[in-house]
C-alpha cells in the first residue's frame, strides 16, 4: 500500500509530508509527492485549454493527475476496448492518476441518488453507479488512487435523515469496494481513499470519520464541503474535530477547496491534498491570478493606465476590463509562464473582446503556473516557519478580492 | 466604412509584408451592371491604394482582380491591373459558392494573363482538391479559414476527405487521425480520445493543429512533386485517393485537361 510519512509538523499549523510507493504500472514513473500538494485538475483527462506540450512546461507539478468518473463514464466501452487504462488513453502514460467520482468544480445536481446508487452526470446525461459497476469502471480506468464511490448529496438545508443515509451508504460502498479490491489480482489493484460525508452536522461528520478510519484505506477525502453544501461559519468549525479522529500517517484530501485563503485554512487544519480547479474557474471569468505570498515576492502589477495607489488588487485582475486595452505589459512582470514571457495584458484583452480560444490558453497557462508556484511557496513556508506570515499576507488580499 | 486610404493607413501600421488593396467585392453569384461597376471601382481603388502606401519599400501591395464570372470583365480587369505593376496579384471575387465549373474557368483565365514572374494568390481557397487543381492552373498562394473552422466543429482533414470526430463511429477507433502525420495531435492522441473530449476547448486546438499540418504538408507534397517533375503523377494519385471509385466530377476532369493532365479511369 501507499506510504505517507510526515516530514514536519509545523508549530503554526500544517504539515509537510511525502507520498510514496503508490501502486503503479511499470510504465509509470516512480513518484514521490511532496505535500501539501494539488492534483492536476482535468476535464476529460485534459488540463482545460492546454495541450500536453503546454502542460509539460508547468513547474512544480505533483505528478498526480485527477480524472473524474463523470467525464468518462459514457465512454466505458471505449476504455474497455482500449485495455491499457485512462492515463495511456489520454496521452499521459507516465502520470499517476487519481479517480474522483464527481467534478471538483461543479457539484452534481441534487436529488438524484437513490437507495442503492449514486448518479454521475456525463455530457450525454445521467449514469447510475453502485459499487460493482463503479469498480468495473475503475478496473478499465486503471487509476492508481481511487476515491471510493460516495453519496455526497447533502446540500445545505437537507434533513438529518438524508445526511445519515448518505453516511451509511458511503460506508457500505466503501466496504464493498475494499473487498472487491482485495480480491482483485495485484496488477489490477488500486489505492482506495475513504470518503467522509455528513453534511453540515458535526455528529454525522464525526461518525463518518471514525467509521471510515477503522477501514484499511490509503487516505481520506472530505466530501461535500464546498460552497453550496454549508454555511461559511460551519465549514471551518468542522475541520478540527474531524482531523482529530484521523490517523497521522495517511493523507487527507479536500477536493472542493481552491481559493488561496481557504487552501491555507485547510492546510493549517491538517489537510494535504487539493484539486487545482481554481485556476480553471478564474480563467473562465477572463481573469488572471496576481496574488503574492510574501512581501519579498509581492509581484508588481505593472499597470500603465492607472495609478497604482488607486487600485489595490485582490487575488486576480479581470482582463475583460477596458483599462487593459492599451496596457502593453505582461500580467506579472517577473512571472516565467508562457503567457507572461510572450504576451501582454492588452493582447489578452483583445482576445477576450474578439472571443478567441487563445484567451483561454494564455490565461490558463498563467493561472495554473501561478497556482502551482503558490503550492510550492506554501511548502517552503512550512519548512521555514513562515506559514503564519504567509497567511496574513494572503488574508489582506482576500479582503480586497471581489467574490 | 473603409476608404482605400484608410485601409492602407491601417495596413501600414500593422506592417505586414504583404498587404492587399481595398477592392469592391460583389458576391460571385451577382449578375448585371453591379459586377462591372465593382470591377472598375476596384481598379480606381487600386490606384488610390498605391498612392496612399507610405511604405512601398517595406510592404508589398497586391492588386485584387475582380470581374465576377464574366470572362470579358475579368480579362479587362487583369490587363488594366497588370499595367500598375504591383509586386503580386490576387484572384478575387471567387470562392463564394459559385459553380465549380465557372470557378476554374475564371482562375485559369486570370493565370493565363497574369505575369509569370509575379506571385498569383487565389483568395479563399480552400479544400484540398481545389488547392491541387488551382496549383495545376498556375496559382502560387492561397488562404482559407476552412481548416481551422472545420476543426472547431470537430472535423479532421485527411487526403480522402474528412473525419467527423463527433460521430460515434470513432468511439473505439484508437488510431491517430492520420498514422503518417507528424503533427503533435497525431503523435499523442487517438481518434477515440478526440471524440471523448470533443466538447472541450482543447479538442478544437488539437484538431486545428492537425488540419493546419495537413494543409502545410499537402502544399509541401505539391512543391516536391513539381521539383521532381512528377506533378501530373501526384495529381492523378491524389485524386485516386479522393475518388476511389474514380467518379471524378466533370469540372475537375475538364480543368485538369485544360492543362494536359488526364486523370486515371
Amino acid at each position: 500500500m501507499m506510504k505517507f510519512s510526515v516530514s514536519k509538523l509545523s508549530p503554526e499549523g500544517g504539515r509537510l509530508g511525502v507520498l510514496s510507493d503508490i501502486h503503479q504500472s511499470s510504465e509509470q514513473r516512480h513518484v514521490e509527492v511532496f505535500t501539501p500538494a494539488c492534483l492536476m485538475y482535468t476535464r476529460g483527462g485534459s488540463v482545460p485549454h492546454l495541450t500536453l506540450d503546454m502542460v509539460r512546461c508547468l513547474p512544480h507539478q505533483s505528478g498526480i493527475v485527477e480524472l473524474t468518473v463523470s467525464s468518462f463514464i459514457e465512454y466505458r466501452e471505449t476504455m474497455e476496448g482500449f485495455k491499457d487504462g485512462l492515463a495511456k488513453f489520454v496521452g499521459i502514460p507516465n502520470a499517476l492518476t487519481y479517480l474522483a467520482v464527481q467534478d471538483s468544480c461543479k457539484s452534481a445536481a441534487a436529488g438524484y441518488n437513490d437507495k442503492s446508487t449514486v448518479s454521475v452526470w456525463a455530457p450525454s446525461g445521467r449514469f447510475r453507479l453502485n459499487s460493482a459497476s463503479f469498480m468495473s469502471f475503475q478496473r478499465a480506468a486503471k487509476s492508481n488512487i481511487t476515491e471510493a464511490l460516495c453519496d455526497g448529496d447533502t446540500r445545505e438545508g437537507c434533513s438529518k435523515k438524508r445526511i445519515q443515509k448518505a453516511v451509511n451508504k458511503t460506508l457500505q460502498f466503501l466496504d464493498e469496494i475494499l473487498e472487491e479490491n482485495l480480491n482483485a489480482e495485484t496488477c489490477q489493484q488500486t489505492e482506495i481513499f475513504g470518503v467522509i460525508e455528513g453534511g453540515d452536522l458535526l455528529s454525522e461528520r464525526l461518525r463518518s470519520t471514525k467509521e471510515t478510519a477503522k477501514r484499511a484505506v490509503a487516505g481520506f477525502v472530505l466530501d461535500s464541503f464546498g460552497e453550496s453544501f454549508m454555511k461559511e461559519e460551519t465549514r471551518w468549525k468542522l475541520l478540527e474535530p474531524i482531523i482529530k479522529e484521523l490517523p497521522e500517517d495517511k493523507p487527507r484530501m479536500l477536493p472542493q477547496i481552491g481559493e488561496p485563503l481557504d487552501v491555507l485554512l485547510a492546510i493549517e487544519n491538517g489537510f494535504d491534498l487539493f484539486s487545482a480547479f481554481y485556476p480553471y474557474q478564474i480563467t473562465g471569468k477572463g481573469c488572471a491570478l496576481v496574488f503574492s505570498w510574501s512581501d519579498e515576492n509581492k509581484k508588481t502589477l505593472n499597470d500603465q493606465t492607472s495609478k497604482s495607489d488607486e487600485i489595490k488588487e485582490g487575488f486576480y485582475i479581470d482582463l475583460n476590463n477596458k483599462r487593459f486595452a492599451e496596457d502593453f505589459s505582461p500580467v506579472l512582470s517577473d512571472c516565467e509562464c508562457y503567457c507572461c514571457q510572450h504576451h501582454t495584458k492588452a493582447y489578452i484583452n483583445h482576445l477576450l473582446v474578439t472571443k478567441e480560444l487563445m484567451a483561454g490558453v494564455l490565461l490558463m497557462s498563467h493561472n495554473i503556473h501561478h497556482y502551482l508556484s503558490y503550492f510550492e511557496a506554501i511548502r517552503q513556508a512550512i519548512k521555514s516557519d513562515t506559514f503564519a506570515l504567509m497567511k496574513k499576507h494572503i488574508e489582506e488580499q482576500h479582503m480586497r478580492t471581489d467574490r | 466604412m473603409l476608404t482605400p486610404e484608410k485601409s492602407i493607413e491601417i495596413q501600414n501600421s500593422i506592417g505586414a509584408d504583404i498587404m492587399m488593396q481595398l477592392d469592391d467585392v460583389v458576391h460571385s453569384l451577382t449578375t448585371g451592371p453591379r459586377v462591372e461597376e465593382a470591377m472598375h471601382r476596384s481598379i480606381r481603388w487600386l490606384d488610390r491604394c498605391i498612392k496612399a502606401n507610405k511604405r512601398p519599400d517595406k510592404q508589398n501591395l497586391f492588386a485584387i482582380v475582380q470581374g465576377g464570372l464574366d470572362a470579358k470583365l475579368r480579362t479587362y480587369c487583369v490587363k488594366e491591373m497588370i499595367k500598375r505593376d504591383t509586386p503580386g496579384y490576387a484572384i478575387g471575387g471567387l470562392s463564394g459558392g459559385e459553380d465549380k465549373d465557372h470557378f476554374w474557368r475564371m482562375v485559369t483565365l486570370s493565370t493565363d494573363h497574369l505575369p509569370k514572374g509575379k506571385p498569383r494568390y487565389c483568395m479563399g481557397v480552400g479544400y484540398a482538391i481545389d488547392l491541387v487543381m488551382c496549383c495545376a492552373l498556375g496559382v502560387d498562394m492561397f488562404d482559407c479559414v476552412f481548416p481551422t473552422r472545420t476543426a472547431r466543429f470537430g472535423c479532421a482533414l485527411i487526403d480522402s476527405g474528412q473525419l467527423n470526430l463527433k460521430s460515434i463511429t470513432y468511439t473505439c477507433d484508437y488510431e491517430p487521425i492520420d498514422a503518417e502525420c507528424p503533427c503533435f495531435t497525431c503523435q499523442n492522441h487517438s481518434r477515440a480520445y478526440l471524440h471523448c473530449i470533443i466538447h472541450e476547448a482543447v479538442s478544437a486546438q488539437l484538431i486545428s493543429i492537425h488540419n493546419i499540418s495537413f494543409q502545410m504538408r499537402l502544399m509541401e507534397r505539391i512543391r516536391q512533386s513539381i521539383t521532381e517533375d512528377k506533378f501530373p503523377e501526384f495529381i492523378r494519385s491524389f485524386m485516386r485517393t479522393v475518388y476511389p471509385k474514380k467518379n471524378y466530377p466533370s469540372w475537375l476532369t475538364e480543368a485538369l485537361e485544360s492543362v494536359n493532365v488526364t486523370l486515371d479511369t
